[in-house]
């Protein structure tokens, strides 16, 4: 470890928590109308209501916000899906791809509809450009509207009192992508062509390399879906490398800007939620509980993989000097080295992002491991924009059942009573996913098809599979590499655990919402639990590794722990 | 697209209503655990 990468992280952290407040406000003024900022856009808002038929000033009871959910997540994948099977019948397709198989394009329109962007193909060899831009960019903007409406129609069950509603998913969805997720993408497309990543619809060139040889340069539309593949969670990139590949993460610049641009939302909204209930320390005390999570993974990862390998045992010098990065630089990018993609890594799988800018194969067994957990835990490590939120309130009322629980009194939070059905709907949450995740994995380790796609042996091999099928429900989508996933068995059953993940979630939470929206706030009494202080954030950190942490630890217990020991006795796989 | 391909993506197509039915569904199984009225009184889409 050098103390550069550690200032790499403390700048990351410190750029992150200094965007919280002005973001978490602008967020909070523009989705409930109550700021002026960027309202030119306004017109437009209002003839998009006009021309789909809206009436914004109508608000819709929890069950009707999670019907049209579902109903525009479910327009979105048969739009996409369509896409792709005809795409060579479509304009800008200059390489002439073909028509995407039925499954991986069944995989694909499921993957980005529900901000997973797990790809079980190249982008590059793969999708037309009009495939990459009116399908997959326009889902990452949506699916990432979706996750954050769902955010917001929380935060009003907490925030409002005896009320029948939880807003209007049409106009949140609408305010979300005009005002939060357009302008910030603009800025950010500009500052990577500025740096160097492509922006064209010109077709691949072909070049003659130093050494006489040709060579096809895959481009295209690259900054503008990078810029919001990084900003909504979603991860699916245009290249098959993602934030590995030089054209859609060229500098050390880009690479900070893409990890800032993962977490800023995720994080904002914890403001957001403060500012929603009337208590913007609320918000803080979730924010800390992220960081507390977030820096001991970083710092986990960070240490494994600036430590020596087993090749150290092969006399291979592996310590940091003027000369080299050292570490285990397998899978890394030279250009970044160990500390940026620890980092990266972390952030990427903390968040429900999913984007790599090295590949987590090749990380130490252990690095693995967090890097599985952060999904495992169920986003609530910053998650996705809106999924984080709403995935660590559920561990909220799970947290302060638990401790009204221990002191014998009816558990409140924000005012709001936590009862038996507010505590079986986060429990259904909650657990949906784990389930998911253990029960396909321990199918695909047994059947043919699935170990069909394994190239690695032993725990690592266990691992390849129970990464990928925690991806899928985290709603990540990042890859651990090694796992040949383009199969019709993969492809479906990925598709499913994606499903699964994202509206097995969701229609719980809003259920919940629906309720807390119902109740009467209960002013604080000298018996009510202190939730913005540091006693609730070691509860609650506390409960998300208990709770979600020990689910999943025997599964990890056979794949990198056992990897880890075999590691030490010179096994590798 | 071919025959063979058509009949696919109908399967698919299938598959997607079938999944989405069931979420659907969900939205009101959910509703009675938790005790709730439905269906709801105003209009989801």
């Amino acid at each position: 470890m050098t103390w550069q990468g550690w200032l790499q992280i403390a700048v990351f952290a410190a750029l992150i928590t200094a965007a919280v407040k002005p973001l978490g406000a602008h967020i909070v003024g523009t989705v409930e109308g109550r700021g002026n900022a960027l309202r030119m856009l306004s017109a437009l808002e209002n003839g998009i209501y006009r021309l789909a038929g809206v009436d914004s000033t109508k608000e819709q009871s929890w069950m009707s916000y999670a019907l049209a959910l579902l109903w525009f997540h479910f327009v979105g994948i048969i739009a996409l899906y369509l896409m792709q099977r005809v795409q060579n019948l479509l304009p800008l397709n200059p390489q002439r791809f073909p028509a995407v198989a039925p499954d991986l394009a069944l995989n694909t329109a499921v993957s980005f509809a529900t901000n997973t962007s797990w790809q079980s193909y190249s982008g590059e060899l793969t999708l037309s450009y009009l495939s990459q831009m009116a399908g997959i960019t326009v889902q990452s903007f949506l699916s990432g509207a979706r996750g954050i409406a769902v955010a917001f129609a929380l935060m009003r069950g907490f925030a409002r009192g005896s009320a029948q509603t939880i807003g209007n998913f049409w106009v949140d969805v609408t305010r979300i992508t005009l005002y939060v997720l357009l302008p910030i993408c603009v800025v950010a497309t500009l500052f990577l062509v500025w740096q160097g990543v492509p922006q064209t619809l010109g077709p691949y060139v072909d070049v003659t390399t130093l050494e006489g040889t040709h060579q096809v340069l895959a481009r295209g539309p690259v900054a503008s879906q990078e810029a919001i593949k990084l900003l909504s969670g979603d991860g699916g990139g245009f290249f098959n490398a993602n934030s590995a590949h030089p054209f859609e993460n060229p500098t050390a610049a880009t690479g900070l800007v893409e990890m800032l641009l993962i977490f800023l939302l995720g994080t904002a909204l914890t403001n957001t939620f403060g500012r929603m209930v009337g208590d913007q320390r609320q918000g803080w005390a979730l924010f800390a509980v992220m960081a507390v999570l977030f820096l001991a993974g970083v710092a986990i990862v960070y240490a494994k993989e600036a430590s020596p390998n087993h090749l150290s045992s092969l006399g291979v010098d592996q310590l940091a000097s003027a000369e080299q990065a050292g570490g285990n630089m397998e899978g890394k990018e030279v250009r970044f080295g160990v500390a940026q993609s620890a980092l990266f890594a972390t952030v990427s799988t903390a968040s429900s992002d999913g984007a790599v800018d090295a590949m987590h194969d090749s990380f130490m067994p252990l690095s693995g491991m967090v890097l599985m957990a952060n999904m495992m835990l169920d986003e609530v490590i910053v998650g996705g924009p809106g999924s984080g939120l709403f995935g660590i309130l559920l561990f909220v009322i799970v947290a302060v059942f638990a401790a009204g629980l221990m002191i014998g009194r009816t558990p409140e939070y924000i005012g709001k009573k936590i009862e038996a059905d507010e505590v079986k709907m986060a429990m259904l949450a909650l657990l949906c996913v784990p389930a998911c995740i253990l029960g396909m994995s321990a199918v695909a380790a047994v059947l043919p098809a699935g170990l069909a796609g394994l190239t690695n042996a032993g725990p690592h091999g266990l691992s390849e599979i129970l990464y990928a099928y925690t991806s899928a429900a985290a709603t990540n989508g990042s890859a651990f590499a090694g796992l040949s996933a383009n199969t019709s068995f993969y492809n479906l059953t990925l598709a499913a655990a994606m499903f699964v993940g994202r509206f097995l979630v969701i229609v719980p939470v809003l259920c919940i919402a629906g309720m807390l929206a119902g109740k009467r706030g209960v002013p604080a009494s000298a018996g009510t639990l202190p939730t913005h202080g540091m006693q609730f954030v070691a509860l609650l950190v506390g409960t998300v590794v208990l709770v979600g942490g020990l689910t999943f630890f025997p599964a990890l217990s056979l794949g990198p722990v056992v990897e880890h020991f075999a590691l030490q006795a010179g096994s590798a796989y | 697209m071919s025959g063979e391909a058509t009949v696919i993506d109908l399967l698919m197509l299938i598959l997607l209503v079938t999944a989405f039915a069931s979420a659907a569904g969900y939205v009101g199984v959910c509703s009675r655990l938790v005790g709730q009225r439905s269906p709801p009184s105003d209009k989801a889409l």
